[in-house]
């Protein structure tokens, strides 16, 4: 089970470390590439023909910032949050697997696979890594 | 589009605030109708000269307002509660600006009220669902954008801690402050961390409270006996929303680079030129990017400036001179009128322990997420 099957798909079976791909859409006009995936219009043109596509977990770590605290009780801290400049176009935060934001440099290769979500009853969700972690 | 200074003169003629506070069980019309009283003897004339209501509230739900101003006395005129996020205060302004420069009214309140309450936020409705399972909370947004701050120009997170070290200064000084403590940075640094660089006094309050700001026209300032003196020009007025910027750029800098731009622009103002600015300084990093997005400071050289005093009172331009969204707080409705009411404050000299020497030209920029920024330039009365 996904955390979020509207927004990333397991490749293969949705396995713990297994690889995602994520659910985006490119706008047939104009070519701009869009995450998460809507179909009201493109953003950039306004043009209402689009293509679904997926794009690769991959992509470039563009900062990081480690949270101490969230003001939701559900929300465990501390945690880190990447920002990444997806290969595919789109940039997105997410959650890291780091424990801590030493050793994270802007520039870094990351890469999404999916993880046990925290409170999650067994659902998995995506989070980036370090390639070199890997 | 036309800009303001193609209509009549518009100008601030009267302020008033409740203090911004923790929440607490006082009722709004408590907050608001204290906003509006104070408006009313500052400006001098009975809420009967008012013609009509523009009330910035993000909190407090549908059909607030009349259920609060009733009790000045029913008149029967045009009130209008006005949602634009963080920027609702700062649209419940321009609409009463143009209200007035346009001819539709003479006399027209800009009033903010809110109190901390259930939000429902619009990108959610649209089906939008978080990623990161709602990890990233406005704080974190800003930290990340800190960090990239911090790899591109160098620096440390000290020279964001001294935004809050200024800012906590100014509102020390400001008996309508949440926030009137003056800290230290080490107090600032070694506060509890909350994200990133930040720590929990690099983050703004966001409580109660509200504001009011009566906007006139010369015809309402000759007919109803208005200090002159006291009436401070507002020059212009812009408000813009973003567009598809490039991927991963700072949205918020952009948007505020194009909307500064032309609100200077409007009102024939250059960046150097300006005395006093209020800017949406909810997490300390956001004054270091603005002010370089206003042209006010070079790309990088904000931290430099800062640290030599430029953005002081007694500056070259005193930045956050109410303490800002940092020390004054941010009740979200009240906080785009309080920048005006601040900003008039000191253009008409009465700014007190915080005043700003000879302040002739203001600004007030909010952005709102969603995303909106609203920017005006205000002159001194004899600008009038």
């Amino acid at each position: 089970m996904l955390a979020h099957p509207d927004l990333y798909r397991g490749v293969a079976d949705a396995v713990p470390g297994g690889d995602a791909r994520l659910l985006a859409v490119r706008c047939a006009d104009c070519g701009r590439v869009a995450f998460p995936r809507q179909h009201y219009g493109c953003e950039a043109c306004g043009g209402t023909r689009s293509e679904d596509v997926e794009l690769d977990a991959r992509g470039t770590l563009l900062s990081f910032a480690t949270v101490h605290l969230h003001q939701s009780k559900s929300i465990a801290a501390p945690f880190v949050i990447g920002e990444i400049g997806l290969d595919g176009g789109p940039t997105l935060r997410i959650t890291l697997v780091e424990p801590d934001d030493r050793g994270l440099r802007i520039g870094q290769r990351v890469r999404g696979a999916l993880h046990p979500a925290p409170g999650g009853e067994g659902a998995l969700e995506l989070r980036f890594t370090l390639e070199s972690a890997r | 589009m036309k800009p303001l200074s193609m209509f009549r003169p518009a100008y601030v003629v009267g302020i008033g605030l409740h203090p911004y506070q923790r929440m607490s069980e006082t009722p709004y019309p408590v907050l608001g109708l204290a906003a509006v009283r104070a408006a009313l003897q500052d400006a001098g004339i009975a809420w009967s000269a008012v013609e009509s209501v523009f009330h910035g509230t993000a909190l407090l739900g549908m059909a607030s307002t009349r259920v609060m101003l009733r009790h000045l006395g029913g008149t029967g005129i045009s009130m209008q509660q006005v949602e634009n996020a963080s920027a609702s205060g700062s649209t419940a302004f321009r609409l009463a600006a143009l209200e007035v420069a346009t001819g539709v009214s003479d006399v027209s309140l800009a009033l903010g009220v809110d109190k901390p309450g259930p939000r429902i936020v619009g990108g959610a409705q649209t089906g939008l669902r978080n990623v990161e399972s709602g990890r990233v909370v406005p704080f974190t947004h800003f930290a990340l954008l800190a960090q990239r701050y911090l790899d591109r120009h160098g620096g440390s997170p000290e020279d964001f801690a001294r935004v809050a070290v200024k800012n906590h200064g100014n509102g020390a000084k400001n008996p309508f402050a949440q926030r009137q403590q003056a800290r230290t940075l080490e107090e600032v640094l070694n506060d509890p961390p909350i994200s990133g660089a930040f720590t929990r006094l690099q983050c703004c309050p966001v409580g109660e409270g509200a504001a009011a700001v009566i906007v006139a026209s010369e015809d309402g300032i000759a007919r109803l006996g208005i200090d002159r003196r006291r009436c401070v020009r507002v020059l212009s007025s812009v408000q813009q929303t973003e567009i598809a910027y490039a991927e991963s750029s700072n949205f918020d800098a952009e948007l505020t680079r194009q909307t500064t731009a032309r609100a200077l622009a409007e009102a024939g103002v250059a960046p150097g030129a300006l005395d006093v600015v209020e800017l949406h300084d909810a997490f300390t990093v956001e004054e270091i990017f603005y002010l370089e997005a206003m042209g006010i400071a070079k790309p990088g050289d904000a931290p430099r400036m800062l640290r030599a005093g430029a953005f002081d009172v007694g500056g070259e331009v005193a930045v956050s001179p109410s303490g800002g969204l940092l020390a004054m707080g941010h009740p979200i409705g009240p906080t785009g009128v309080g920048q005006i009411a601040e900003i008039a404050r000191q253009l008409r000299g009465e700014a007190g322990a915080r005043q700003q020497p000879n302040a002739r030209l203001g600004l007030a920029h909010m952005v709102g997420i969603g995303a909106v920024c609203v920017v005006h330039v205000l002159g001194e009365p004899s600008a009038c």
